[in-house]
């Protein structure tokens, strides 16, 4: 860690930001490199909405088991030897019971396979549905962006339901001796601002640390979420400094973070308020450092939760094939049109068209941007054809996939000169089966009297 | 991102880019899209609610909406 920040007052708290997601990997030297800056923590955010709702929805996780394990393992063992708390956030991924469990279970084998024995805090987020209904009559809810209104037909839809814990229920957990936190879904801030906030940290500044930290590297220069990051919260500001010598912070990249996620660089939304960046500086401090000051914290009108919940639309299969004749690039309008014709002939009356849709994805010429893209000056030498059947059981949705991947190979059109197919498929099968497709039903704001109750912390003796 | 600030002035400042003609690109309200300058780091952002399904529907292209970008760096100013 660099010496030339000396300006060290008591109340630092430092800690190490593993990599910006658990199972996303970072190097072991970085975590040697960390541990050696006395971190009195070490946090990793296990989850995130980004890849979208299917793993809220199905209750699996977004990495492999053997991912986590591997991130889990060295960090754990870490801990427990330097005697410092492991913060795991959105635990499993969702954070929904499913996930958190997945992680407490991971967590205890690695513990007998170390044996290893320690305080663990387990702080599950599930909401029941009456929860968020009464709120919904109460007039309590709001979208979160453009999410729509709140229906109780959406809140029933959903097959998992969390909410989004601040940092209350960490600093619970923190306080009641926890060596280890698994908290299920939860603010990414949460997790780093919790220990520095118990401790009596400028709120302000912890939560814009723990903004900054809970992506890993990302801040740094060459930018990598699989590295890790070295968090120094001080009376007046803080520090970043990536773990890893091979990167650097500037001034430019760690403000450039205010950019990351939300659509206004001077402030971010919290459940313990307004994070206002807009006076915030930005200076080096040493080679590959950062000190950031300025954050304020502007509190709440009142106590609001973020609310997911994703519900079952349907199940999916797909086929990816290539196309590579020129004539057949442009008929594919045609071919389309014809083949879903074809389909809703051969699933009548078994299935109306309604029951199921059919997407014709066709990368080299639109399948990224749709309609957005613009006409192209000349045709692409190939086409990258993925068709998509969605329905309301697995079986209907395979039917009518393997009905419009017969059709489409075979389908004639004007100019055709040959009838081998106008498909190149690489697999046999063919056909790959996509399980259930979800989508976010639930995205919003709950106002609530005290949130942190909805998040009760349970402690066990490993 | 702009590489210096008379880039970022000229775009920033330019009757092209606002939010009616960066809307119609995309098929959304004017309204809608919102236009935040960073000016310390010579970069502006421009967020807009998702013209299509939410990510990851049943009919959405692009999960993480990373790939979106093009219509708006193909304007001209």
């Amino acid at each position: 860690m660099t010496r030339r920040d000396d300006d060290a007052r008591g109340g630092e708290v430092r800690f190490l930001s593993l990599c910006g997601m658990l199972g996303y990997g970072y190097p072991q030297a970085s975590l040697a490199r960390g541990l050696a800056a006395r971190p009195a923590f070490i946090g990793v955010d296990a989850g995130s909405t980004d890849p979208g709702p299917y793993y809220l929805g199905s209750g699996r996780s977004f990495v492999s088991a053997m991912q986590v394990e591997r991130d889990l393992e060295p960090a754990l063992c870490a801990a427990r030897r330097l005697g410092i708390p492991l913060v795991v956030g959105s635990a499993g991924g969702s954070g929904a019971r499913p996930h958190l469990e997945a992680t407490v279970e991971q967590v205890r084998k690695l513990a007998a396979r170390h044996e290893l024995h320690f305080r663990l805090a387990v702080i599950p987020a599930d909401l029941e549905p009456d929860t968020l209904l009464e709120a919904l009559r109460d007039g309590r809810v709001q979208p979160c962006g453009p999410a729509g209104e709140l229906t109780a037909e959406r809140v029933r839809a959903c097959t998992h339901l969390v909410g989004q814990m601040g940092t209350g229920p960490l600093v619970r957990a923190l306080d009641g001796g926890a060596d280890v936190v698994l908290a299920a879904r939860c603010c990414d801030t949460a997790i780093f601002a919790a220990l520095p906030i118990l401790r009596g940290c400028d709120p302000a500044l912890a939560l814009h640390l723990a903004k900054i930290a809970e992506c890993g590297a990302l801040c740094a220069r060459p930018a990598a979420a699989n590295d890790a990051l070295v968090g120094i919260l001080r009376h007046d500001h803080f520090v970043v400094e990536p773990a890893n010598p091979a990167r650097r912070c500037t001034p430019e990249s760690v403000a450039m973070h205010s950019l990351y996620e939300q659509p206004d660089p001077t402030c971010f939304h919290e459940p313990e308020g307004t994070v206002d960046l807009s006076a915030c500086t930005f200076e080096p401090c040493g080679e590959r450092g950062v000190r950031v000051a300025g954050t304020r914290l502007v509190p709440p009108e009142r106590p609001t939760i973020k609310v997911e919940g994703a519900a079952l639309r349907g199940y999916r299969a797909v086929a990816v094939a290539g196309v590579r004749d020129p004539a057949v690039i442009a008929h594919l309008d045609a071919i389309e049109h014809a083949v879903r014709a074809s389909v809703a002939d051969a699933l009548a009356p078994a299935a109306e068209p309604a029951e199921y849709s059919l997407r014709f994805l066709r990368y080299g010429l639109d399948g990224v941007l749709g309609h957005l893209e613009p006409a192209a000056a000349a045709p692409p030498t190939e086409v990258g054809l993925v068709l998509e059947a969605v329905a309301a059981t697995q079986e209907l949705a395979d039917t009518a996939l393997a009905l419009a991947r017969s059709t489409a190979l075979h389908q004639h059109f004007p100019g055709r000169k040959t009838t081998a197919g106008n498909l190149a498929f690489p697999f046999s099968p063919s056909d790959l089966r996509g399980g259930p497709v979800y989508e976010f039903a639930v995205y919003h704001l709950m106002a609530v009297a005290e949130p942190d109750a909805l998040f009760p912390v349970t402690f066990q003796e490993v | 991102m702009f590489g210096d600030m008379v880039a970022f002035d000229r775009v920033v400042g330019s009757p092209e880019f606002t939010a009616a003609s960066i809307g119609a690109l995309y098929g959304v309200a004017a309204e809608s899209v919102r236009i935040c300058p960073f000016e310390r780091v010579l970069t502006v952002k421009v967020s807009m609610p998702r013209p299509g399904a939410s990510s990851g529907a049943p009919g959405d292209r692009d999960v993480y909406g990373s790939q979106q970008h093009f219509p708006l760096a193909d304007l001209e100013v």
